[in-house]
């Protein structure tokens, strides 16, 4: 991984979208804001590029709004570190979300094809 | 985790993100060192991969949704730092809006009692005044007949009453009703209960709240009482509500009598009496439109009810919800004008506010620059900025309501004594003027409202100006200064304007105070004296008057005693027709105000003689008929010759029966009936020589006034005494002590309370001139920094500098007066009715303004115009480079 040259071209996230990916990745199991990060990149095989600087803004966001639940514990560097899992209200979102998606990413192929064709 | 937990917590909750961040970057640089990167290359990009820590802090903040409470809490702590840290600039702005807001709650205060507030009672939205209507108990009892349209009808009519049985006693303003008037107007009985339909026994009354606490203590024993009004026994069944002060707003009332109650006090026959008032309550869902057309309809049948004389004209309805006032008239429109001119000075006041905080704001300019890169939006500074001018506006109305509260009272104290003497003797119509200028929801909600608004208006453009990522030098704003400048010249017009006005007034209030009375009113002490109105009619008055003047005469401490008709300085009441021999010419008119007094008046009042004699016991009821005349009698009617004055004759008529031929036996200086008029042609006529009849018909009705001359310096000592000479007379008697002294302080309330409130503004205005010049100018030097600085250091002297800026300001002040000058003159016309004896276009005072508001001005621009140059060199460069963009 190089971190100082950004891949090219990369695209950014549409609007909304961070938060179901963050929600999906925290459904996995606990995960750490890092490891969030590294995931992140490592699904979307360094296509999106996600700035630290919105990743913890959005990760607080989603705390507040009770979807994520946090929680401090021993983590393998022997320091706390602070540990999100998908709450039950969470989960629910999660679903929603990734339902609603999936239609219009459909609805968007259809239209392309349809251009296509 | 709920909000409040949330805030509570901030600190933990910013110890757990930074260790969160933290954790986030050793991971980072472990993840680069194991795979191969060095230490500190590791560190260096991680931490350039993730951006400015600070900013993703902030964001994190911003998304636990109390960004809002967190800054605000941070800014008013920061404001208050600031605040502290600039006490001269904080006095100096508190101040100013505290007065700028206090004289606007202040007025709004008197505004809102007088025209905007609804009577304290029961669904007034549902009480009309019906108008246009003879109002006598039998139109209102014929009126309530009609059920469908009233639920109540009510007739009542101000008076005033003597309480009091016998010794001293005091005048008050009562009302007379009808039955049911408290039921009509939805007021209900603080105590007691209301005043029943008659059904023998004692008269009944209520006392105001006022009165229960003033003579009772707001004891509930008061109830049950029997108190004397004219002499006379009633017994109180109730206390009205402490805030219902009656229908008519501005008056007030201690004492509410049934109509009728007692045959001697109701005026005349009651049908054909057709003074009262009258106010209904209509029925739940009628309209004031569809009952006047109601009424209307049924005019004929409630006039043929009432006995057929009465209501020529079509009954009308007025809507009753605010009162009646005839002060509104009489006060609407000055006080609006007043309104609107508080409202100019605040305008002022906040550009003034804008001016200084700009001026400040370019001291603050790193400040500022260093809280941007910091990662503060420019939302955030502005905010920040606008918190400060909040709470500074904060800060000024907190004062400026301490200042409303007692202003507005001034005011009213002021008007109040003024009204007395617009009604001549003070126990004819009611009297005192009573306005609640208690703050009620209005007026805190207008402060509040000004408050905000001041801050908003002062603050924003400062807070705009300053939020500027990165502010250019002030240079580049020179087409901005323009407005600034012009302000500057409206608030030196405006200043001198109120000079002006504020020193007409107050050479006015000096002349009238200055004027000579022809009598001495110190060490002097005035009792009316009334007799009850029960005495028997065959005994006559006037010899138990001259008892009472010799057993007061008598008192260790009293110098001089002496009765009369009229009371010095309480206005003449007795209009003669005089005719003269050798007539004078026709067109002087042939009125005269006329006095009867006992002798040993003009010695007791201290009135000289100027010709002739003074009265003496030799001018009895058989003795040859004398009169003595004032000065501007003698120039009215004699041509002004004093010394032929003495002999002539005077017939006079209209005071008793018959023509009297009295011979002139002396002439007397002018002594003043009303500070304000022209002393008007007077004679004097002894009490022992008045016809009998007439004059114990005046005894009955009004009694005698008994002017005594202490030889102490405090006359009030005397009261007791005098109180218990004269109860030894005769018990009954009922006495009011006046005190011509403080009377003459009184009557020049309204002068002092417009010299005030005028000098108030003026003092203001200048400040606020003196406060906007010193922001323009301190504006102006630290624009030019770097001309002053290159001046001073290619060897310009200090004196210089200063000159150059000076002259500048200079400009503006001269134009500013010219204007003031100008709009003073044109103005000018406005106020002579309010002056006395100075001219509204006095030189002297135009010139003493333009002095004053130069003086202040130049004082105020000196202070930044020393400091410019007296400029650090070495530091103004400095800054001009490092502020270079």
């Amino acid at each position: 991984m190089a971190p100082a040259k950004k891949p090219d071209p990369k695209s950014d996230l549409p609007q909304g979208t961070l938060d179901m990916l963050i929600l999906q990745i925290v459904a996995l199991g606990p995960v750490h804001g890092y490891g969030i990060a590294q995931r992140l990149q490592q699904i979307s095989r360094d296509v999106l590029q996600v700035q630290q600087g919105s990743l913890y803004p959005a990760l607080h966001r989603l705390e507040n709004r009770d979807l994520l639940a946090a929680e401090w514990r021993p983590s393998d560097t022997g320091r706390e570190a602070k540990f999100y899992k998908l709450t039950a209200k969470g989960r629910a979102q999660l679903k929603h979300e990734t339902a609603s998606w999936a239609r219009l990413s459909e609805a968007i192929q259809l239209i392309l094809r349809a251009h296509e064709a | 985790m709920n909000w409040w937990q949330r805030l509570r917590r901030r600190e933990a909750l910013d110890r757990q993100l930074d260790a969160e961040l933290r954790d986030h970057l050793e991971r980072q640089v472990a993840d680069y060192v194991a795979a191969g990167m060095p230490d500190a290359e590791a560190r260096r990009i991680a931490r350039l991969e993730f951006g400015g820590l600070e900013q993703v802090k902030e964001h994190c903040r911003d998304a636990r949704g109390l960004r809002v409470f967190e800054d605000l809490a941070r800014d008013l702590k920061y404001a208050v730092r600031t605040l502290r840290a600039n006490p001269g600039f904080t006095i100096v702005g508190v101040l100013t809006l505290a007065f700028s807001i206090g004289a606007n709650a202040a007025i709004f205060a008197l505004v809102n009692s007088l025209l905007f507030r609804t009577l304290p009672v029961d669904q007034p939205e549902r009480l009309v005044f019906v108008t246009n209507c003879t109002g006598s108990p039998r139109v209102v009892t014929s009126l309530s007949q009609e059920r469908d349209i009233f639920t109540g009808v009510a007739g009542w009519m101000t008076t005033q009453f003597s309480l009091g049985a016998g010794g001293e006693t005091e005048w008050v303003d009562g009302l007379w009703v009808t039955p049911g008037y408290l039921e009509t107007t939805g007021v209900n009985p603080a105590a007691g209960r209301t005043l029943r339909d008659r059904t023998g026994g004692a008269p009944e009354l209520m006392i105001s709240h006022s009165l229960w606490q003033s003579r009772f203590g707001g004891r509930l024993d008061a109830i049950g009482r029997t108190v004397a009004i004219a002499g006379e026994p009633f017994t109180i069944v109730g206390v009205t509500p402490r805030r219902f002060t009656g229908t008519d707003v501005g008056r007030t009332f201690d004492v509410i009598a049934p109509l009728g109650a007692n045959r001697s006090l109701a005026f005349g026959e009651q049908d054909g009496c057709g003074s009262l008032s009258v106010l209904a309550r209509l029925t739940d869902g009628t309209t004031l439109d569809a009952a006047a057309a109601a009424v209307r309809d049924r005019q004929v049948h409630i006039r043929e009810r009432a006995g057929g004389r009465f209501l020529p004209r079509p009954i009308t309805l007025v809507s009753a919800a605010g009162g009646s006032s005839d002060l509104r008239a009489r006060y609407a429109r000055p006080l609006l004008t007043i309104m609107a001119v508080a409202g100019l000075v605040l305008l002022i006041g906040c550009a003034t506010m804008g001016n200084l905080l700009l001026a400040r704001a370019a001291g603050r300019r790193h400040e500022l620059q260093v809280r941007h890169a910091l990662g503060a939006s420019r939302l955030r500074i502005a905010r920040q900025l606008l918190v400060e001018s909040l709470m500074l506006s904060t800060l000024g109305a907190a004062g400026g309501l301490a200042i409303a509260w007692w202003g507005s009272r001034l005011i009213v104290r002021g008007l109040g004594a003024e009204d007395v003497l617009a009604t001549g003797r003070a126990e004819f119509g009611s009297a005192r003027i009573f306005l609640d200028v208690s703050f009620d929801a209005h007026v805190i909600a207008f402060t509040i409202a000004v408050t905000i608004l001041t801050a908003v208006l002062f603050g924003l453009a400062p807070a705009i100006r300053a939020s500027r990522p990165a502010p250019r030098p002030l240079s580049r704003h020179r087409h901005q200064a323009a407005p600034v400048n012009g302000l500057v010249v409206a608030q030196v017009g405006l200043s001198v304007m109120l000079l002006v006005a504020a020193g007409l007034f107050l050479r006015s209030l000096a002349t009238l105070a200055g004027v000579p009375l022809g009598f001495e009113p110190e060490r002097m002490l005035v009792v009316d004296i009334a007799t009850p109105a029960s005495s028997a009619r065959s005994e006559r008055r006037l010899p138990i008057y001259e008892r009472v003047r010799d057993a007061v005469d008598v008192l260790p401490g009293v110098t001089e005693t002496t009765l009369s008709v009229s009371a010095p300085m309480m206005g003449w009441d007795l209009l003669v027709e005089v005719e003269t021999a050798p007539a004078a010419s026709r067109d002087v008119g042939s009125d005269s105000f006329a006095n009867l007094v006992s002798p040993g008046w003009f010695r007791t009042l201290g009135t000289r003689l100027i010709e002739g004699r003074a009265f003496s016991t030799v001018d009895s009821a058989v003795a040859p008929p004398v009169v003595i005349v004032n000065e501007a009698f003698v120039r009215q009617f004699f041509g002004g010759a004093v010394v032929d004055a003495v002999g002539r004759t005077v017939t006079i008529r209209g005071m008793e029966p018959d023509e009297i031929r009295r011979t002139v036996v002396g002439v007397v200086a002018d002594a003043l009936w009303s500070l304000r008029d022209p002393v008007p042609p007077g004679l004097y006529v002894p009490l022992a020589q008045a016809d009998e009849e007439s004059l114990e018909l005046r005894l009955e009705e009004q009694g005698l006034t008994l002017g005594v001359r202490a030889s102490g310096e405090t006359p009030a000592a005397l009261r007791q005494d005098v109180t218990a000479a004269i109860s030894r007379v005769d018990p009954r008697l009922m006495l009011t002590y006046r005190s011509p002294a403080e009377h003459i302080r009184a009557s020049l309330a309204q002068e002092r309370v417009i010299a005030l409130v005028s000098g108030f503004f003026a003092i203001l205005a200048l400040a606020l001139a003196a406060v906007g010049l010193y922001g323009v100018t301190a504006c102006a030097v630290a624009r030019q920094r770097t001309e002053i600085g290159v001046r001073l250091a290619l060897g310009g002297a200090p004196a210089e500098v200063m000159r150059l800026v000076l002259t500048r300001v200079a400009r503006l002040v001269g134009g500013g007066a010219l204007a003031g000058v100008a709009a003073s003159v044109w103005l000018s016309s406005f106020l002579s009715a309010l002056l006395y004896g100075v001219e509204p276009r006095d030189a002297a005072t135009l010139g003493a303004a333009v002095i004053m508001v130069a003086a202040v001005a130049g004082l105020a621009a000196s202070i930044p115009a020393y400091r410019a140059s007296r400029l650090n060199l070495a530091h103004c460069f400095r800054f001009e480079w490092l502020t270079k963009d």
